[in-house]
């Protein structure tokens, strides 16, 4: 039917705040030289990465993947070995890390096909446990409990990191947002109303979901492989079900469905983590429990607020405007 | 199908007398706990449509409770401490699904996203105060009868026999209150037809509560029944669900008697493994069975309707 | 040369018969009606063709190609497309977006680079079916008979050679039943065969020439809407004379 109008680089109709939140992120380093909070937006912007990548399948499905930590666990441990092991270079270890997980993603979505609600939650929660276990038993590759330390970083200077990690963030939104506006998203959402009607409508439904699933695992890899490449280890930590949950509420809160939601819940609150840690002894209860009352009063996450879509402006500021669609 | 009946003769010959017995008391008291836990998952989920990701929290509060109020009773000087203390941790923990199910739960539980997220925050939210207040070494309470018995040849703890009974009573009681009280029926209707069950008049709000408060009463007592002998720690909550979950679907989602079949086929399969390869194993059982049951069973038990 | 043949197609859920044998023929271009009391079967074989069950026995040729066994999307592709009779509506999406879906198909995107002088312009389509002025409107705001109307359109954005339509007029208004009698007509004249369950005979027998009647699962008579009308078993079977020991009402 011809090409969409809607190009990505439209600047009129991307969202405001998405926009401000990178500016802000990567005009940061430059206006402060306090190490630790560099650290700190570096790490959120990691999670940014890892909630819109999982935003991209489940927001746009609604089928709820609790399993996330598969891809960035996966990714993660695989890169470390890589390098541990075999002394690649954290460029090509993560490359590597990333396609698998890209391809695994591809797997996963085709196994699961078939499967939804309830079904499909647990089937990617199985799928993440038996990894995580396995992470375990293999513990000559990976550390067992330890994990892997001593991984190459990923660049000779914190900053520099932290703006590598940011520019992969930039990279990552707009592809995503690209995505999501382009016929893939539309498709992802017909599917997420009815996938029949998008079957009758002559739409190999098959192919568009393990697509998703592609992009959501291949994004997530990045990330998880960046991450331990940043952080010069790899832990149990990142194949926990604990990684998992939290993407999931980080995305949540913010929106599902929207990519710009992710992006700021995950910010927002990794630095709502941190500010947190002057309590620290109770800062992981409060932090969760402040998590459990977000959703609450935001099921869908503050983007979809009805509120929000009845007030033009606020609407305009946070999700920006959707394209005409219209053929040429 | 010839050659496994060969290998399953060969390993049950290969086992030994003795092993078999441990096998079989074993398994069957990791069934009759595990078919506690996973009845009051499957029946929450065929009643209200909840998949209560938080099920398993209510087992390890069973068991933290029981803890609590054992060391508050035991000050306070009442007797029948243990007992005692059991019983309060089931009713509170029963109390607490009720109260989580009507503040949290009821208003939008249509969606089942929300419920799912929500009762695994609370799961995460639970698990994390529990690490607060107790560390992340285990907590431990007496048993309700020291000392062990030598069966066959097969040291079984005394207390661990106590859950066979505890199983026997249960399971017909429940069965009993389902088939022959007005409430159990009301649960039964709900829970194969919900709509149908709103036209007749049942009150399915009232209906999912007293379902909320049993079921967790059910994993809440497994958990206080498991507290003297098993490691209480803040991670006990994970497992469990994902246990409960294969067994759900392995049995039918809907079905109590095959959630009780596959109880015991899944502590079985556990304890052979543990015999036979090893103990780290046992743990993965549970979820290759979710994902080959998911993954391979025919397109009828899932959500995928049409073709 | 026949578009459609359909050759003792039988289906059954459990015990339940709810196809037995049914055959019949739609030639390029033609109209065929099929009616039938409630639970007949009509949109079971509505299912069966658009490769959404599967026939327990039978053959489904579309331009001699069996398309048994065939996933739903591929029988779009190959030019057969179908309507729904309960409304299924795209929540969560834009009228704009929800029509746009088809013609992200393959049919759809060959259709248009074949046929530059047939693209079929969204708006226009929709201005024609009475949705004009709701191209942006969130399909959750939509009325029950707004939402049948856009499944009619986002049916024909596939640009099928055969359309079966399940129940098309159910739930709309006079005014907008001859608009969609018009639209039809039109259609026809330009070669889409289409094939119509209603109940509303009205308006079905003032379109089609031809029509098939099904009860309890069975073709029972077949011919032009006054040979069938007169028919004695047709008859019969509307005045809801029970056949003994069979469930279906």
């Amino acid at each position: 039917m011809g090409k969409l109008k809607n190009l990505p680089f439209n600047l009129s109709q991307q969202s405001p705040l998405g926009l401000m939140i990178l500016v802000a992120l990567g005009a940061f380093p430059l206006f402060s030289r306090n190490l630790l909070y560099v650290e700190i937006l570096k790490v959120a912007a990691l999670y940014a990465i890892f909630a819109m990548s999982w935003d991209i399948l489940t927001g746009y499905t609604h089928e709820v993947n609790f399993g996330f930590a598969f891809f960035v666990g996966g990714a993660g441990y695989m890169s470390g070995a890589l390098n541990s092991f075999l002394s690649f270079s954290p460029a090509l270890c993560i490359s590597l890390s990333a396609l698998a997980a890209g391809l695994s993603g591809v797997l996963i979505g085709y196994l699961t096909l078939r499967l939804k609600g309830p079904y499909f939650s647990m089937a990617t929660l199985a799928f993440a446990g038996i990894l995580y276990k396995l992470a375990f038993i293999f513990y000559k590759f990976t550390g067992g409990e330890e994990g892997l330390s001593g991984l190459h970083s990923l660049t000779p200077s914190p900053i520099t990191d932290f703006y590598l990690i940011w520019a992969i963030t930039v990279v990552a939104y707009f592809w995503l947002i690209f995505y999501a506006r382009s016929k893939h998203g539309i498709i992802l959402k017909a599917i997420r109303a009815d996938e029949d009607v998008a079957q009758s409508s002559g739409i190999n439904t098959a192919y568009y979901k393990v697509e998703a699933f592609a992009l959501s695992g291949f994004l997530a890899g990045i990330g998880g492989a960046v991450f331990s490449h940043a952080q010069m280890n790899v832990g149990p930590t990142m194949l926990s079900g604990a990684l998992s949950v939290l993407v999931v509420l980080l995305a949540m809160i913010g929106g599902m469905g929207t990519i710009v939601g992710p992006l700021a819940g995950a910010i927002f609150l990794s630095i709502l983590n941190e500010a947190l840690r002057v309590v620290e002894a109770y800062r992981i209860v409060i932090y969760t429990g402040l998590l459990i009352v977000f959703i609450y009063l935001a099921p869908e996450g503050f983007m979809n607020l009805a509120f929000v879509k009845r007030t033009p402006w606020l609407k305009r500021f946070l999700l920006g405007k959707e394209g005409s669609h219209e053929p040429s | 199908m010839c050659q496994n009946q060969k290998a399953f003769r060969k390993t049950i010959y290969l086992l030994g007398h003795k092993k078999k017995m441990d096998v079989l008391i074993i398994g069957t008291i990791r069934g009759s706990l595990y078919s506690l836990i996973a009845i009051g998952f499957v029946l929450i989920f065929s009643v209200g449509g909840i998949l209560n990701l938080a099920h398993g929290t209510f087992y390890m509060l069973g068991a933290y409770l029981t803890f609590i109020f054992y060391h508050l009773v035991l000050h306070s000087g009442a007797g029948g401490t243990l007992v005692l203390s059991m019983v309060l941790a089931v009713a509170s923990v029963a109390a607490l699904a009720c109260l989580v199910y009507y503040l949290l739960l009821r208003k939008k539980i249509e969606s089942l996203i929300y419920t799912m997220v929500m009762t695994l925050a609370l799961a995460l939210f639970v698990s994390e105060i529990m690490s607060l207040l107790f560390g992340v070494s285990g907590s431990s309470v007496p048993s309700l009868i020291e000392g062990h018995l030598v069966i066959s040849g097969v040291k079984i703890i005394n207390h661990q026999l106590i859950l066979l009974p505890i199983a026997a009573l249960i399971l017909p009681g429940l069965w009993i209150f389902l088939k022959k009280t007005k409430m159990g029926q009301s649960i039964d209707a709900v829970s194969q037809h919900r709509t149908g069950a709103l036209l007749m008049g049942v009150s399915v709000e009232k209906v999912t509560l007293v379902t909320s408060g049993l079921s967790s009463g059910l994993a809440a007592l497994a958990g206080a029944l498991i507290a003297p002998v098993s490691a209480v720690v803040p991670e006990m909550w994970l497992f469990p669900l994902i246990k409960a979950f294969a067994i759900a679907i392995l049995g039918g989602m809907g079905s109590l008697t095959g959630s009780i079949i596959a109880s015991f086929l899944l502590g079985y399969a556990e304890v052979l493994t543990s015999f036979l390869i090893s103990e780290q194993l046992t743990e993965m059982i549970s979820l290759v069975v979710i994902v080959f049951v998911l993954i391979f069973k025919p397109a009828g038990i899932m959500g995928y309707k049409s073709s | 040369m026949s578009l459609l043949e359909v050759h003792h197609l039988s289906k059954a859920f459990g015990g339940l018969q709810a196809l037995r044998d049914i055959h019949f023929t739609v030639n390029p271009g033609e109209m065929l009606g099929i009616i039938g009391p409630n639970g007949a079967g009509k949109t079971t074989l509505f299912n069966i063709l658009s490769g959404f069950y599967v026939p327990d026995s039978g053959a489904v040729l579309l331009d001699g190609q069996d398309i048994r066994g065939k996933k739903p999307y591929q029988i779009v592709n190959l030019g057969l497309t179908r309507t729904w009779q309960l409304v299924k509506p795209s929540l969560g999406m834009t009228v704009m977006e929800a029509v746009i879906v088809p013609s992200f198909s393959s049919r759809a995107r060959e259709q248009s680079s074949t046929n530059p002088g047939q693209r079929n312009d969204i708006r226009s389509i929709l201005a024609r079916i009475g949705l004009g002025d709701k191209l942006g409107e969130e399909v959750d705001n939509l009325t029950q008979s707004e939402l049948r109307l856009l499944d009619i359109c986002r049916a024909m954005m596939t640009h099928p050679r055969i359309l079966l339509l399940d129940e098309p007029f159910s739930g709309l208004s006079h005014k907008e039943s001859v608009n969609v009698s018009q639209m039809i007509l039109e259609l026809n004249a330009r070669e889409l065969t289409v094939v119509i369950i209603e109940h509303r005979l009205k308006e079905l027998m003032k379109l089609i020439k031809k029509v098939m009647v099904i009860h309890f699962g069975e073709k029972i008579a077949e011919g032009s809407p006054t040979e069938v009308v007169q028919n004695p078993q047709v008859i019969q079977a509307y005045l809801g004379e029970r056949r003994p020991g069979v469930g279906m009402a």
